[in-house]
């Protein structure tokens, strides 16, 4: 195998209240991988993909993109990072107020120089790349609605539209079904690793439902308190490693909810939250 | 009767006596209070009694009935005190947006520069717009300029703030979403940021110019112009009579204005 596409190296990130939302986290997402990572809420799922697109800052150790480390850039350089990494949120993130095909073009917001798009006029050919990710999405005929109108499936598929808009070489999902109900996350899932598979995009994909890492991942990744306890693939991911991941809590339990089972028993306070 | 319902019982009636006490002292402190002002200002009931039958005299037989010919000369006045109106709030909406950002949260992380802009505008808004208008008019001079400038600084003291308010009232997911997009921060701003302000953007500056258009009569009784002026000047004449139209034009005018700006207010809204 060549270079990862990301490859997260002891990673840890503690934030300033002193919770450690992210401990020591290292593994690849090979090119093309759709991966899924597990937990509970609050194991850290949401910060550690914040800190590829450095949203968030890790405290320690690395994220490597592509072989290189993602912690120097700055302006410009973190600018075209983001570009390159599409995200996808669990409460979908749109800008409610604009249009459909408006939140689509945003995609495009990292690919231009100076002020263009900065008053929402854009290129004829991103437009039309835009109309052709609606069309694969199911969602041509929404293209002019509001945000704000379409149902929480449809805003998840615009969400995804806008993510593959940035034509990126990775897609980010924080909880993107969390919002929705089962049948729309059947649905919005299958869009993502359809339309990930045939662009070839790698796609790291936060997820609390089992069932669904086991459905749609090609390998699967579970985090505790912050750790990571589980990489392998969604066939090895059995019953027992399910009950340990959910719902076997440790003394630490008190703590707000927060698990840590003895294996990954550190001493420094757990926290809640991917908050972030 | 159980002893833990005697106890309770003793414990409410204890809770309702302190209540009690509570009560007749804010009494005693509250009719101080009315005392000293009483005392104060030299008030004196019979006064208010025995002046009544002179204001009913006065809106009588001065006020009524108000000159309808009078109207006419009011009608350029009241131009002037809508251009007044409109033109500072115009101009207050789009200094606010600066100081609302400056004075966010969210968009400006230095507090210094925050602490700076809102204090601008709190002072600016401390100040009453008719005190504006008598020190403005000591600088520039008599007229709808001073009114003008008056009018505008009265609207940015309440728009700042407002404004700042509701930029720090805005959802981050929507924000962070169009960041991680590797969007500028000027594309950030206009694409992320201020399709969630322009509500309040509107309501609040359309309101702004709904008050402005009261704010200017008063601010023109002291020499800032408009339909204010006009009105004291038949006051200082003793043409009641057309003063008591100019009132009634005022009223017209405000209820007038009131309805369009709510009206284009829910259009601007369902539309955009």
């Amino acid at each position: 195998m060549g270079t990862p596409t990301l490859s997260f190296v002891h990673l840890t990130k503690r934030y300033r209240d002193g919770t450690l939302a992210v401990s020591d986290v290292s593994f690849d997402v090979q090119p093309g991988e759709f991966l899924v990572l597990v937990g509970r809420s609050g194991a850290g799922k949401s910060t550690l993909l914040r800190c590829v697109n450095r949203l968030i800052e890790p405290t320690e150790g690395d994220v490597l993109f592509e072989g290189r480390s993602v912690r120097p850039h700055r302006g410009r350089a973190l600018r075209a990072l983001r570009r390159d990494i599409g995200m996808i949120f669990q409460e979908f993130n749109l800008v409610r107020r604009k249009r459909v095909i408006d939140n689509v073009l945003h995609g495009r917001l990292g690919h231009y120089q100076g002020l263009r798009g900065t008053l929402g006029a854009f290129p004829r050919e991103d437009v039309e790349k835009a109309i052709d990710i609606l069309v694969r999405l199911g969602l041509e005929d929404q293209a002019l609605k509001r945000a704000d109108q379409l149902s929480g499936g449809q805003k998840q598929r615009v969400g995804i539209a806008r993510a593959i808009a940035q034509n990126p070489k990775v897609v980010l999902a924080d909880e993107p079904v969390a919002s929705l109900d089962p049948a729309s996350s059947e649905n919005v899932l299958g869009f993502l690793r359809k339309i990930c598979k045939e662009d070839g995009i790698t796609a790291v994909v936060s997820l609390h439902q089992v069932e669904y890492a086991r459905e749609f991942a090609d390998r699967v990744v579970a985090m505790k308190g912050g750790k990571l306890i589980f990489d392998g693939s969604p066939e090895e991911l059995s019953d027992e490693r399910v009950q340990e991941l959910y719902f076997v809590d440790s003394e630490e339990s008190a703590n707000d909810g927060e698990v840590t089972s003895p294996a990954t028993h550190h001493a420094s306070g757990q926290r809640r939250g991917g908050a972030a | 009767m159980g002893p833990e319902v005697a106890r309770s019982l003793t414990r409410i009636r204890r809770e309702n006596r302190r209540q009690l006490v509570i009560q007749l002292v804010s009494l005693v402190i509250a009719g101080l209070i009315v005392w000293w002002s009483v005392a104060g200002t030299g008030f004196s009931f019979q006064a208010m009694v025995r002046g009544v039958p002179n204001i009913l005299r006065f809106l009588w037989e001065d006020l009524l009935p108000p000159r309808l010919d009078a109207a006419a000369r009011y009608l350029m006045p009241a131009l002037e005190t809508l251009y007044m109106s409109y033109v500072a709030a115009v101009v207050a909406a789009f200094a606010s947006i600066g100081f609302g950002i400056l004075g966010a949260r969210n968009l400006v992380p230095n507090a210094f520069v925050r602490y700076g802009s809102r204090a601008v505008v709190s002072f600016l808004r401390a100040v009453p717009d008719v005190v504006w208008g008598v020190l403005l008019v000591g600088v520039v001079g008599i007229g709808p300029v001073a009114g003008v400038i008056a009018l505008t600084l009265g609207a940015i003291g309440m728009l700042g703030k407002n404004f700042a308010d509701a930029f720090e009232d805005i959802d981050p997911g929507q924000v962070e979403a169009i960041r991680a997009t590797g969007a500028n921060p000027i594309q950030v701003f206009l694409q992320g940021v201020w399709p969630q302000f322009v509500p309040a953007f509107i309501s609040w500056s359309f309101y702004r110019f709904d008050l402005n258009i009261r704010s200017a009569a008063i601010v023109g009784v002291v020499g800032g112009g408009g339909i204010g002026f006009a009105l004291i000047t038949n006051i200082r004449l003793f043409q009641y009579q057309a003063a008591s139209m100019g009132i009634l034009f005022i009223f017209g005018m405000i209820l007038v204005i009131e309805f369009l700006t709510a009206r284009s207010r829910e259009a601007i809204l369902g539309r955009a």
